[in-house]
């Protein structure tokens, strides 16, 4: 019946993806445990696997490894995909997910 | 017989039995008592949620008025969608002069156009629970709200702040005095997203015919039913209830008579929206031979919208 505006939707973690909006078990996430919209989105739907995931980055960084792309806060992201040559024209509308996707796409070239 | 020199008259008579029958029908529809129902001559139409003004202030001798602060919401964009028909007058039609089968196929088809906007407004309601779905015309579409939800959902968010809305009956349940008044209570102690108190006085039921007697026994009634004979049903003369046979089945055919719904009647056309780039009429061919069917046509552009959704609130029946 109408067009949304999902980019805005996406950015502000008020949707999924593009045309993909939160199912209930998200919903629940997102708004009853207030569980971020990068953990739901990387399927981190409980307080438990939140409070997991959030330990396992700590061990990671303590042992001075580099977290995965998806861990990495959007600014982090940005900072990556200049180093590897991706140039971005309009950070505030670049979503994280397309963010990793490209840095991966480059780093495997 | 007749003949292209009849063509004028039989334009006049068939638009007679359109108008006689669109009267009839536009008489007995529900659905645009709750859409807010207009004119556009846009065929992508944006629509601005705006939210509600604050900045009343304490204001001392001599002080300016403060500006006030209007809070943009959410976007969302309606596009015009052709919905059409050829409604024949074939030339056996003519030549024998079967005037009763030119009449039915009229009163067919321009009932069917009226009744398919009908079924499209009340599958608005019975799809709330849907991201998409496949509409009175077949055709694949999206119902989400400007939040990107479903129109009826416990989440509904604004771009202001991370608080949230909930227009799903809680539960899903079946129609009952209690959910009836939890919803009420619901409404009325609705937060615009500037954390103002904004009441939503929900004044109408709406059902399907299946539970149009349980809806009357349960508001109407003097006493509450069921029990002692001195207690009475505050519910009383505070909702109106709106029988709607369409939300008995949707167009997919599944059974949706549980389904029921309560609204603001004042803010409803808020939360609902249909825009008609043409409304329905009857055209005459422009020309006509006197040995080929005349192709008269019923046509019309329109969309439906879902605006801020928090002044319909939706049960489908289900408990879950």
């Amino acid at each position: 019946m109408g067009n949304i505006d999902w980019a805005r939707l996406v950015l502000q973690g008020r949707a999924k993806a593009h045309g993909i909006s939160w199912n209930a078990d998200e919903l629940t996430a997102r708004y009853k445990l207030g569980i971020p919209a990068d953990a739901v989105r990387r399927g981190i739907i409980t307080t438990e696997d939140y409070q997991a995931d959030l330990e396992d980055s700590q061990e990671i960084i303590a042992k001075g490894e580099e977290l995965p792309l998806g861990k990495l806060k959007k600014d982090e992201l940005l900072a990556k995909a200049k180093e590897v040559g991706i140039e971005i024209a309009e950070p505030k509308m670049t979503t994280k997910a397309d963010l990793v996707d490209l840095i991966k796409t480059k780093v495997e070239e | 017989m007749i003949a292209t020199t009849d063509f004028a008259s039989l334009t006049d008579d068939l638009e007679s039995i359109y108008n006689e029958v669109t009267k009839t029908k536009l008489a007995k529809m529900i659905g645009p008592t709750f859409f807010n129902v207009s004119d556009t001559d846009r065929k992508t139409h944006e629509h601005l949620i705006l939210h509600g003004a604050t900045g009343i202030e304490d204001v001392s001798e001599g002080q300016d008025f403060p500006r006030i602060t209007t809070e943009q919401g959410d976007t969302i964009t309606w596009t015009q969608r052709h919905f059409g028909a050829i409604v024949p007058v074939t030339k056996d039609m003519r030549k024998f002069d079967l005037h009763n089968q030119i009449r039915t196929v009229v009163q067919s088809i321009t009932s069917d156009s009226w009744d398919k906007l009908e079924q499209d407004y009340a599958d608005t309601f019975l799809y709330g629970w849907a991201d998409s779905f496949t509409n009175v015309y077949g055709k694949s579409v999206a119902s989400l709200g400007p939040d990107g939800v479903c129109l009826f959902s416990a989440s509904h968010t604004t771009p202001l702040n991370s608080d949230n809305f909930n227009n799903l009956i809680t539960g899903n349940p079946v129609l009952s005095r209690a959910a009836i008044v939890a919803t009420r209570k619901a409404g009325l102690v609705h937060k615009d997203p500037n954390g103002q108190i904004r009441p939503i006085i929900l004044d109408t039921l709406v059902v399907s015919p299946s539970n149009e007697d349980l809806a009357y026994r349960t508001v109407q009634s003097e006493l509450i039913s069921g029990s002692a004979n001195n207690d009475i049903n505050p519910l009383k003369g505070k909702l109106k209830i709106v029988v709607w046979p369409y939300l008995e089945t949707r167009s997919d055919g599944t059974d949706t008579s549980a389904y029921w719904f309560m609204l603001s009647s004042g803010k409803v056309k808020e939360s609902l929206h249909s825009l008609f780039a043409e409304r329905p009429s009857l055209d005459a061919p422009e020309v006509v031979y006197s040995n080929k069917d005349w192709d008269y046509s019923i046509d019309y552009y329109y969309t439906n919208g879902i605006g801020f959704p928090a002044y319909v609130f939706g049960s489908n029946g289900s408990g879950s």
